[in-house]
């Protein structure tokens, strides 16, 4: 994945291209644009669901990375960087959309009685060899990601897809680790609850 | 969900717990007596054993369905606004 991969650079090539950069040096943009403008897109397209908005941020992240480049200290690498903005770019994107069609997290979260069992018995799933082809199981996956609330599906995709860790997204977020956490693990919750449906072995079993 | 899903103090976990602290469990990040208190409930639990098998699926499903967005390449046409933004820029 992204940051989490090693960087394609050794250390002394990576300060090569800071430094060509800082001086505005031409061939040094185009090497930094071929490296990461496919990562740092497919970041956007996952966050965003639009590939004119993401290619909107991408354009804007690269624009933004370049006039703060005097402010770029170097500890972290420059693909990590760049990637923190692409992000807050998603981010302000997503923060001016429109969310009425959302559904609340709290009806895909599971219920449960005061003594604590649940109201509903978890149903039987087809076993993996018997699900449905990769392709069409990834389609549907990703369909049902897109349902989740925007507050949850940004740590979702941050955290198992984008593979950033807790620290990270939790910087990129400006949160806290544990909110981080609460919020990856109920996100986790409603995505098992959108595809109960599409994997049920049987209908509900009467275990009561 | 009011508790934190890394500091679980319950004695004896019920499903509720189960599915509260799961996340935890799977990145072994529970005190070892509570870990243990897991374990037990989902040997007496067919239910949960189910909730957790769900839970990890989950994540590799979503993990899967991640793959196939990411080799896309950028349109040209957005390269060369980033080319032109940078010249006007310098």
């Amino acid at each position: 994945m992204t940051t989490a991969s090693p960087s394609p650079f050794a250390d002394a090539d990576e300060l090569t291209l800071l430094a060509g950069l800082r001086i505005r040096d031409e061939r040094a943009f185009t090497r930094f644009e071929s490296l990461y403008a496919a990562q740092i897109y497919g970041t956007a397209r996952r966050m965003l669901r639009d590939d004119a908005d993401a290619q909107d941020a991408v354009q804007d992240a690269f624009i933004g990375a370049y006039k703060s480049l005097a402010s770029f200290d170097g500890r972290s690498k420059l693909s990590t960087w760049l990637t923190r903005i692409v992000i807050n770019k998603c981010l302000m994107k997503l923060r001016s959309r429109r969310r009425s069609h959302e559904v609340a997290i709290e009806t895909l979260l599971p219920t449960f009685k005061e003594d604590g069992h649940p109201t509903q018995w978890t149903s039987h799933w087809k076993p993996d060899t018997e699900s449905d082809s990769r392709n069409q199981m990834a389609a549907l996956v990703r369909t049902k990601i897109d349902e989740l609330p925007d507050h949850y599906r940004i740590v979702l995709v941050l955290r198992d897809i984008q593979g950033l860790s807790t620290e990270e997204t939790a910087q990129a977020l400006e949160d806290t680790t544990n909110a981080v956490k609460v919020r990856l693990h109920r996100a986790r919750q409603a995505l098992r609850t959108l595809l109960d449906p599409h994997m049920q072995l049987l209908k509900s079993w009467d275990e009561s | 969900m009011t508790t934190s899903p890394t500091n679980p103090t319950p004695d004896e976990l019920t499903c509720r717990d189960v599915a509260d602290f799961i996340m935890s469990y799977l990145d072994n990040e529970l005190a070892t007596s509570v870990q243990k208190s897991f374990s037990d409930h989902l040997a007496v639990c067919s239910s949960c054993v189910r909730y957790v098998e769900h839970y990890r699926r989950t994540i590799e499903m979503a993990k899967a369905a991640g793959k196939g967005i990411e080799d896309v390449a950028v349109p040209p046409s957005v390269l060369r606004a980033i080319r032109e933004a940078r010249s006007i820029a310098s």
